[in-house]
């Protein structure tokens, strides 16, 4: 019955150096993944709380906030489609800027979840088990929201289906030339491989969901209802809804077979596809001539900034939730952060190396204009946008030298806030600084956004962050399976510790519970 | 059960603070298991490292044989020597990167696999001695054949004479002086940190001790960003700069990628040349070997996207300084080693790799690691050799080419079997040792 029902409880002794004990830094010691003694049946309850049980107080008005700011940037892209794109600050000069800014910002986002979805997952890193859910959830998300873009760029939004190669009646195709087209394609196939990626792994979750709503409502067929007047139960709704989102999931081991090796499949499909996304959009600005677009070393650099980015905000949504949450700090560990803080440091010096790559090759080209676009960047009239990327993406990360800072989760979340900044700069310095100033000097101006270019992005944010609220609210935030796969107790050699009888017994039984 | 290694605790420590205390597992290695086969370090490095030589004397003998006018048969040799020269540099480098990747990782599967990597990182010195002709004949003999900007008429400028302006630009970074001190940085970087990771892995073998590996995860943390600028500057000195107007922020990532594929290709074929020959039975076993599959096929399709992009991003903006060293490539023949390398360096290798039985087979594995090795000759081979005088693929001299090439190569794999042989083929007291033994794959 091991792992069925929880164990005799052990005080918890926190050790100076290393804890919870997660931050063992003992070579021969694997951490655990999961605190606090719980048995399976906990960690079904402990998950399947949080889409049950009422959220604390903060939920609603977080809810409130992020919703009215959503629907505030609906309300401005409605202005923008009944006015035309005038209204955004783009001139004649610089005729690229915040809109395409905020799509590579926001797809760059979405590739921590894949990254950690599937890369994690082909390189049998376990302890993505506690971070997958929510950071898939957080890329479906950031991909809903970079798309927008796009869309409302084309100005007349009516004809955005022209996006896509549809030939209308007058045989015209779009050009299948353009890196442009290519996002197209390399965008909803991520969106939905992503979709499809995140949803197959809810099935078995959302199957525990409805079974647990029919058993509520066995016991209970006078539950509350919806509504007051309204006799319909919120066990049966729940149950509806979860039973039809589980696709008649029955738990049964050819369930499961069929369902591992679908997400095996899943995981080789999304690897490459997170490399191609971000390849692609990097070819927007890598395939031109222009100086500080064409650089050879963009694809790769996209990626490591991207998934750069995206850590930082799996970061910035997890740390509040750890502690908003009950029992969530047992399941996302400090051992979590640190891995995660470790990847941000690893890809912001990949960035690193890539910025200092650029400015090299800017000299050593003996390319005039490309060296004059890279000195101007950093000391032109962006010379503020140029540096506060430099510090946010290049300086700040490097606190996480320091094993102290890199598992405080305060000092994480701070510079997770300033990553995100910076990596939002670091868009802007490559599309406007590049823009603002051409070959020919009577080409040469500035961009400055007005309220609705602002209004929109911040609108974007507030999307972001209502759908992943939801889904902390309704949706399961943790893969249960997955974590019950990490356990002690779901170790084969397994043993469970005996009752305490004297000093040396307990600690022989003790030494034996834990897998030796 | 034949394994060779039984132990007596469980693998897989899914672990609680309190494991700490509980780290005497008793590992029981045979010890024939983890030697080298006896010819390793006897009379098959002897004849390879005796064949090295003989390639040396081709190369030196052919290279004055057709030296022209103008040194032209003397460049040919020099240039077809640092193909070979390179070779060996991206292997250590490749290996020495691997090896810091595995320690920053916590990698607890890839331990049994992971001292072939450790020789090969540590044989710096001996990549340093095959490289060092190719800059004295360029230093004292040719003057700037290969590195076209050693020529100081081209940056001097005298009245009425040719300069070539972009090398004025260039020459505070492409002169010799500063030049050698570079690759005497790298040298030293790089021979440091490989000999290193080596001692400390060797210590281990004697001591036990785990702060040992505390050490190394902890100077791969800091080699690693040594390692990727050092890696970088030294693809732009060595093979870059042999077209000194090309250049590709590419071009340092490129080289990595060469290096860590050939890197995980001689680890792949040493392993399995060792489990022919009987050894490391148990202890690398079918499930490693279907993850260094795995590793080996992700690293050929980073070396196809990395040389993909740069590729493509120069062929689509279509920039007369960038285009010349492509166009130089799609003319003269060098085509045709183009689409060999098209195909071999990327179609064949990533279709083979698919399918897990070729990962757990030993021969599809020392197949496919020999091509993939001779595919990354033919990528070194295409960056440095068109530069060469003629320019022209010409089988003419092909001698020169093959002891050229071959020289080097062997004396390494001589070098690298001595190497092997001189030691346990595994880290015997690794502490994550038990976890490498109990590796599965599950699927």
């Amino acid at each position: 019955m091991a792992g069925l029902t929880p164990e005799p409880e052990t005080p918890r002794v926190l050790d100076p150096i290393t804890g919870d004990g997660t931050l063992i830094d003992d070579p021969a010691v694997r951490p655990p993944l999961v605190l606090g003694n719980h048995s399976f049946h906990d960690i079904t309850e402990i998950v399947c709380g949080y889409a049950e049980n009422k959220p604390g107080r903060w939920w609603l008005p977080a809810f409130g906030v992020a919703s009215s700011i959503a629907g505030m940037g609906g309300l401005f892209i409605l202005y923008l489609v009944i006015t035309g794109i005038g209204t955004w600050g783009l001139n004649n000069q610089v005729d690229w800027a915040w809109d395409i800014t905020n799509f590579v910002f926001w797809i760059g986002i979405g590739h921590a979840g894949t990254l950690i979805s599937a890369i994690l997952c082909l390189l049998k890193q376990k302890w993505r088990t506690s971070i997958n859910r929510a950071a898939e959830a957080m890329t479906i998300f950031a991909v809903i929201c970079a798309a927008t873009f796009p869309g409302i760029h084309v100005g007349r939004q009516w004809m955005a289906w022209m996006l896509f190669p549809i030939p209308n009646s007058n045989q015209i195709w779009p050009n299948f030339r353009s890196p442009l087209l290519w996002d197209v394609f390399a965008v909803s196939t991520y969106g939905t491989v992503s979709a499809l990626f995140w949803y197959m792994g809810m099935i078995p979750d959302f199957a525990t969901l409805r079974d647990r709503a029919c058993l509520a409502l066995k016991r209970n067929p006078d539950g509350p209802t919806l509504l007051p007047f309204i006799p319909l139960r919120v066990a049966k709704l729940r149950g509806l809804v979860y039973g039809f989102l589980a696709m008649g999931w029955r738990f049964s081991s050819r369930h499961w077979q069929t369902y591992e090796r679908a997400y095996l499949i899943l995981a080789g499909i999304s690897t490459p596809l997170v490399l191609s996304v971000h390849s692609i959009v990097s070819f927007d600005f890598a395939t031109s001539v222009i100086p500080g677009w064409h650089a050879t070393i963009f694809p790769p650099y996209f990626v490591a900034g991207a998934i750069f980015g995206g850590f930082a905000m799996v970061l910035l949504l997890m740390i509040p939730s750890r502690e908003l949450f009950p029992n969530m700090k047992d399941l996302i560990t400090l051992r979590h952060l640190e891995n995660m803080a470790k990847i941000t440091l690893v890809t912001g010096m990949m960035v690193g190396f890539a910025y200092s790559m650029e400015f090299f090759i800017a000299w050593y080209g003996g390319n005039v204009y490309e060296l004059d676009a890279f000195i101007n960047r950093a000391t032109g009239p962006y010379w503020w946008a140029y540096w506060t990327m430099i510090s946010c993406n290049v300086l700040s990360p490097q606190v996480y030298w320091f094993k102290r800072m890199r598992t405080n989760p305060l000092v994480i979340f701070i510079v997770s806030a300033f990553i995100t900044v910076g990596m939002w700069f670091e868009r802007f310095v490559i599309i406007v600084t590049s823009l603002h100033r051409a070959f020919l000097p009577a080409e040469w101006g500035m961009f400055f956004p007005t309220p609705i270019d602002i209004c929109i992005f911040v609108g974007s944010c507030g999307v972001f962050l209502t759908l992943f609220l939801l889904f902390l609210r309704f949706l399961p935030v943790f893969a249960m399976s997955e974590l019950k796969a990490v356990l002690p107790q779901a170790s084969p050699h397994y043993h469970p510790p005996a009752p305490p009888v004297d000093g040396t017994q307990a600690a022989h039984a003790q030494k034996r519970g834990h897998g030796e | 059960m034949s394994h060779a290694a039984s132990h007596a605790g469980h693998g897989q420590r899914r672990g609680h603070a309190d494991d700490h205390n509980d780290h005497d597992h008793v590992i029981r290695i045979d010890p024939a298991s983890v030697e080298a086969p006896a010819a390793w370090g006897g009379t098959l490095s002897t004849l390879l490292i005796f064949l090295g030589f003989a390639g040396l004397v081709v190369t030196v003998f052919g290279g004055y044989a057709a030296a022209g006018e103008h040194f032209e048969g003397v460049i040919h040799a020099t240039g077809s020597w640092l193909v070979g020269a390179l070779f060996c540099i991206t292997l250590s480098l490749g290996a020495l990167g691997l090896t810091m990747i595995f320690h920053q990782f916590n990698a607890g599967w890839s331990v049994t696999a992971r001292r072939q990597l450790e020789n090969m990182a540590s044989l710096f010195p001996v990549c340093l001695a095959i490289f060092a002709p190719v800059l004295l004949v360029e230093l004292f003999i040719t003057k700037g054949g290969l590195y076209h900007w050693m020529h100081r008429f081209l940056v001097e400028a005298e009245p009425g004479a040719h300069v070539d302006t972009l090398l004025v630009k260039k020459e505070n970074f492409l002169n010799i002086p500063f030049f050698l001190i570079r690759a005497a940085a790298y040298f030293g970087v790089w021979i440091y940190l490989g000999r290193r990771m080596f001692t400390l892995s060797r210590t281990q073998d004697s001591t036990g001790d785990r702060g040992l590996t505390v050490k190394a995860r902890f100077t791969s943390a800091w080699g690693l960003l040594a390692f990727a600028l050092t890696t970088a500057f030294a693809g732009f000195d060595w093979a870059m700069s042999t077209d000194p107007h090309f250049y590709s922020t590419m071009w340092g990532v490129y080289f990595f990628a060469g290096s860590i594929l050939s890197a995980t290709a001689m680890l792949v074929l040493i392993l399995s040349l060792l489990r022919a020959k009987g050894k490391l039975i148990g202890l690398v076993t079918d499930e490693h070997f279907h993850d260094l599959g795995k590793l080996l096929l992700s690293f050929t399709v980073f070396w196809a996207y990395i040389s993909f992009s740069q590729y493509f991003l120069i062929w689509y903006s279509n920039i007369p300084e960038e285009t010349s060293w492509y166009i130089h490539r799609r003319q003269h023949g060098w085509q045709n080693l183009g689409f060999v390398l098209c195909v071999g360096h990327f179609v064949v290798p990533f279709l083979f790799l698919l399918f897990r039985g070729t990962k757990k087979s030993i021969l599809a594995m020392i197949v496919v690691s020999l091509w993939i090795l001779t595919m990354h000759v033919g990528d070194l081979f295409y960056i440095i050799r068109p530069e060469v005088y003629d320019a022209k693929m010409g089988l003419d001299l092909w001698w020169i080419d093959l002891g050229g090439v071959l020289g080097p190569i062997l004396l390494y794999a001589g070098a690298l079997l001595r190497k092997a042989a001189s030691g346990p083929l595994i880290p015997l007291k690794d502490p994550r040792l038990a976890e490498a033994l109990a590796h599965k794959n599950y699927i």
